[in-house]
């Protein structure tokens, strides 16, 4: 009798230690199987290389090597840079003013201004694209709207299919993306705060410079991140409104899983944007250092 | 003697809502004011007004002489310690402390020293580097109070400070502030819904409620001449009886209760014969007499329950007169109430000064 | 053994019955075709199931690559009549994924033009694996206002009288196929490095004229309509079909240079499991009416009838593999990313 419950007991424990085991498992599991050992497995394919239309499985750098040395690879890649801190920064100017304005107003205002501008959201990307195509082709929306008031007479030419173009579309697109965080950074920020530092005879200004932008910075960052990554890895908006100059690297990259079918090569530029982006936001991490827990 | 701080007849209204309705007070020069109210009685909207965080419907707001209408927020010349601290968390105390005079443009060193001095002031000379999520409670609002303090305002504003910390330490956190006023001799105007916390700090109290002044004087005064039955209920413990007022002498008034006739000391003007008045005394006045005694001013009441409280004993009797009241008395638990039982019938009787007479809504 | 192995089968016809049981075989059986959209319109295949009895089943794919990865799984078990471009019947024949033509099986061949019905492009190795089609181009579109009389030569997109009207494909090969044929080189699809400089410079001038690149028929009508564009080097016929539907007056040429061509071509899966249903559809869809209405709903060229227009099937150059693909991305990701 007194060694059957003890037997049970064991059995028991033996079961809960199982369980306990296949949840590491699963909380380890889950995360290498659908995110590292896909990032490992192209990381793997980039040190392989092309020959003949066949993939030769030997370890070379030379996939590497062509970014530095071939053709436009490198050009590209810094100018998609380029244009992607461009975008950044003036989004996230424009989402911080914006986050500001909606963080000023009283709260059931709030939701209401901060749902209009996440509505482009939760419409279709590409809608999106074609949307911004309409509005300034050549006999679209802003065009036709300036002839008609008379402010021109000629269509401007360089709204669509050029840099500004696409310059416009990925601020435009991207601009939720840094909106949200930046403002739930504000929201968090205690209402006394404010209070108390106005009582403590700081202007709104210095309020400002002093409360609520180091506070807001951890969402400031994470903007940035978000508009950075999300523009620098596009390659239809640019391709789709860029005319001409709308060869971004990520188009690069997709060309090369098109005919070309370089998975080689496609992996080791798609090794060198994971890691441009994970720059972004180990830079973006660094800047949050200093930040105290309440 | 003018007032440091004026509320002449303030008014305020949300929508149609009167939140305040007629206050006046007057803050003199070095004074521990404290505004005492049960919640929604309009004590923080007062508070607020003071602060500048919200406007007036009617009155006046005058500091040291000059109207401060039109004085925004970040120029009123006094500090206000908020209910939660409100420390900036991603400043050091350092920074939090020296805020005030680095916004007004102060060189770094004056700062430096300034800080280092109200950091002694307030008992945390070493913990001028750390983060307020590093310091306890008690250490958290010594912090607050130190920034309040280092612009050198001849008044600050303390929203109920201490609400947020425990017994031991509150009780410890009153002594500090007390002393801290005194030293500084500046005035302390203080928001609080504890009794306790007023009757023990204070120099004078105004009490608050439903947006009017109930009365306002020093805690004693206070406590032991209360004039109408929403103080006499709320400083303290207290057995009231309602009547009528029958008769008049000088300050005192003969009550009819439904238990007899009982003798009651006004505090203040008395109103007309016939009135309905309340007398009010408190447990620790009332004597207990064997009911064999024939006393004049006395109730013969009968024993509900004895209940030790440790200092105190708190005997609950019954009337047959005053069904839907028990009344209570407090002896000290020195054995002179072991022969008390329940059951046993009683003569309760006090002095004439202990019974206070209480005019509703007076 | 032997019971077990007949337990096998009897299961595996019970399973293929259940598993076939939705779609209903008509009393001739069944034709599975593996076929490009506009290849299969419903109402031919109505006709055909009433005429014969075969029911019809249509699996469609977007590119070479879904459809051998499709034929590979199988061998071809899945599917009788698989159209694939000329560019690929090698590719498919020496994979043994299709089945030579029966020539006596086909006697709908009659119908083909004089053009196809040598049916030279697919014959190698002394067999014949496909029957011509459907054919196409990648032609000129204009707009006519503009020119009254069609553009004789691709040179026209590099007129700076154009500078920003004209727009391009964007298409790695075929837009190489297309420098190289405006240079005149005689083999579009195997050049040497002095040639691809040669194009890669053709192709790169070019670009300063463009108002832009655009991929797919839908993104060239999209942006002619919204945009003052007046030359497009095409996709195909339907860039001006779909530009004429929408009421532009555009025309469709193919200058004197030349133009790459495409030719689809009807063959027998090797893994067909009933050839009789597959010969059955290939001598219906090869009738003229059938390409006639085909060229007329989707602007494909017929191989049986010379549609109105379409009269240039003997200057376009039949569309093969290139020497290397890898080679020739590169090469176009260098001219977009040209300034």
């Amino acid at each position: 009798m007194s060694a059957a419950p003890t037997r049970s007991d064991t059995s028991s424990c033996r079961r809960a230690r199982a369980l306990v085991a296949l949840r590491h498992a699963l909380n380890l599991g889950l995360p290498i199987l659908f995110v590292l050992i896909p990032i490992l497995s192209f990381v793997l394919v980039s040190f392989w290389t092309l020959q003949d239309g066949q993939i030769v499985r030997t370890f070379t750098l030379a996939n590497y090597r062509s970014f530095f040395t071939e053709g436009s690879y490198l050009p590209v890649y810094l100018s998609t840079v380029w244009l992607s801190l461009q975008v950044t920064f003036v989004n996230v100017t424009l989402a911080t003013a914006i986050a500001l304005f909606i963080f000023r107003r009283t709260p059931r205002v709030r939701f209401f201004i901060l749902m209009s501008f996440m509505l482009p959201l939760f419409m279709s990307y590409i809608i999106k694209v074609y949307a911004i195509r309409t509005i300034l082709g050549q006999r679209g929306l802003l065009n036709e709207g300036l002839m008609a008031l008379g402010l021109i007479d000629q269509p401007i030419e360089v709204l669509l299919f050029s840099r500004t173009a696409i310059f416009v579309a990925l601020a435009v697109i991207y601009l939720p993306y840094a909106i949200l965080p930046i403002y739930l950074a504000l929201d968090r920020i205690p209402a006394n705060y404010l209070a108390a530092s106005a009582d403590l005879g700081a202007s709104a200004l210095q309020g400002l410079r002093h409360i609520v932008l180091p506070l807001g910075r951890p969402g400031i960052a994470a903007g940035a991140v978000f508009t950075f990554i999300l523009t620098f890895g596009d390659f239809v908006t640019p391709q789709m409104v860029g005319g001409t100059q709308g060869f971004t690297f990520g188009r690069i990259v997709f060309s090369q899983f098109g005919l070309a079918l370089n998975w080689p090569l496609g992996s080791a530029l798609a090794v060198i944007l994971l890691a441009t982006t994970l720059l972004a936001v180990a830079l973006a991490g660094l800047t949050l250092r200093r930040e105290h827990v309440r | 003697m003018q007032p440091l701080l004026h509320l002449e007849n303030i008014s305020k209204r949300y929508g149609s809502v009167r939140v305040l309705d007629g206050i006046d007070i007057a803050v003199a020069d070095n004074e521990f004011l404290t505004i005492l109210g049960p919640s929604g009685s309009g004590k923080t909207t007062i508070l607020r007004i003071i602060g500048g965080f919200e406007s007036i419907d009617g009155g006046r707001l005058m500091f040291d002489g000059r109207d401060l209408a039109a004085v925004p927020i970040n120029r009123r010349p006094f500090n206000t310690v908020f209910q939660d601290y409100a420390l900036f968390h991603h400043m050091s105390v350092a920074e939090n402390i020296g805020y005030g005079l680095k916004v007004r443009g102060r060189p770094k060193a004056e700062i430096a020293t300034r800080v280092a001095d109200v950091l002694e002031t307030v008992g945390l000379g070493a913990f001028g580097a750390r983060y307020p999520a590093q310091l306890s409670g008690g250490q958290r609002q010594r912090v607050a109070l130190a920034r309040a303090i280092i612009c050198e305002p001849r008044m600050i504003l303390l929203d109920e400070p201490l609400s947020a910390l425990d017994v031991d330490l509150r009780a410890q956190m009153q002594r500090f502030l007390k002393s801290l006023q005194r030293r500084l001799g500046i005035a302390f105007v203080f928001i609080t819904h504890d009794q306790e916390e007023a009757i023990a700090l204070s120099d004078r109290i105004v009490v608050v409620n439903h947006g009017r002044i109930e009365q306002e004087g020093a805690p004693e005064q206070l406590y032991r001449r209360p004039r109408t039955p929403f103080i006499a209920a709320f400083l303290g413990e207290n057995n009231l009886l309602s009547g009528v007022l029958a008769a008049v002498d000088g300050q005192l008034g003969q009550v009819d209760t439904a238990a007899g006739r009982l003798v009651a000391t006004a505090d203040g003007p008395l109103p007309a014969l016939g009135q309905a008045v309340q007398v009010a005394v408190r447990p620790e006045h009332i004597t207990l007499s064997p009911a064999s005694a024939a006393t004049r001013d006395a109730l013969t009441a009968e024993v509900a329950d004895i209940r030790f409280l440790g200092a105190n004993i708190l005997i609950e009797l019954t009337h047959p007169a005053l069904p839907d009241t028990v009344l209570k008395v407090r002896r000290l638990a020195d054995g002179s109430a072991a022969d008390f039982r329940t059951g046993q019938k009683l003569n309760l009787s006090w002095a004439v000064h202990d019974a206070a007479l209480l005019v509703p809504g007076g | 053994m032997i019971w077990t192995s007949k337990a096998v089968a009897a299961s595996l016809t019970v399973f293929a019955l259940l598993a076939s049981g939705a779609a209903y075989a008509g009393p001739k059986g069944e034709v599975r075709l593996l076929a490009y959209e506009g290849y299969a319109d419903p109402a031919w295949t109505e006709e055909f199931e009433k005429e014969t009895g075969i029911t019809v089943k249509v699996t469609y794919v977007g590119g070479v690559d879904e459809q051998i990865a499709k034929m590979k799984a199988s061998n071809g078990k899945d599917y009788d009549v698989v159209t694939v471009d000329t560019a690929s019947l090698k590719a498919f024949a020496d994979q043994k994924l299709i089945a030579p033509i029966d020539k006596q099986k086909l006697t709908s061949a009659k119908n083909l033009l004089p053009a196809f019905r040598s049916m030279d492009n697919a014959t190698f190795d002394g067999a014949t694996y496909g029957v011509p089609w459907a054919w196409g181009s990648l032609g000129l579109v204009y707009d006519k206002k503009t020119f009254p009389t069609p553009p004789d030569s691709w040179e026209v997109l590099w007129d700076p009288a154009y500078k920003g009207k004209v727009i391009s494909l964007d298409d790695a090969n075929n837009d190489i196929n297309f420098g190289a044929i405006v240079l005149g080189i005689k083999d579009p699809f195997n050049l040497t490095d002095q040639q691809m400089a040669e194009v890669k410079a053709k192709l790169i001038a070019l670009k300063k004229n463009l108002l832009t690149y655009f991929a797919g028929f839908d993104e060239g009508t999209t942006i002619w309509s919204e945009n003052n564009v007046v030359l497009m080097f095409s996709m195909g016929e339907l860039a001006a079909i779909n530009l004429q539907k929408k009421g532009f007056d555009v025309g469709y040429v193919i200058p004197k240079e030349g133009a790459v061509g495409w030719l689809d071509n009807l063959t027998v899966s090797a893994g067909t499991s009933n050839t009789d249903a597959a010969y059955a559809w290939m001598n219906f869809a090869l009738q003229k009416k059938i390409g006639a209405d085909m060229a007329k709903k989707y602007g494909y060229g017929a191989t049986t009838d010379a549609p109105q227009g379409m009269d240039y099937a003997d200057r376009l150059i039949w569309a093969q593999n290139p020497e290397n693909y890898t080679r020739r991305q590169a090469v176009w990701n260098e001219v977009k990313a040209s300034e």
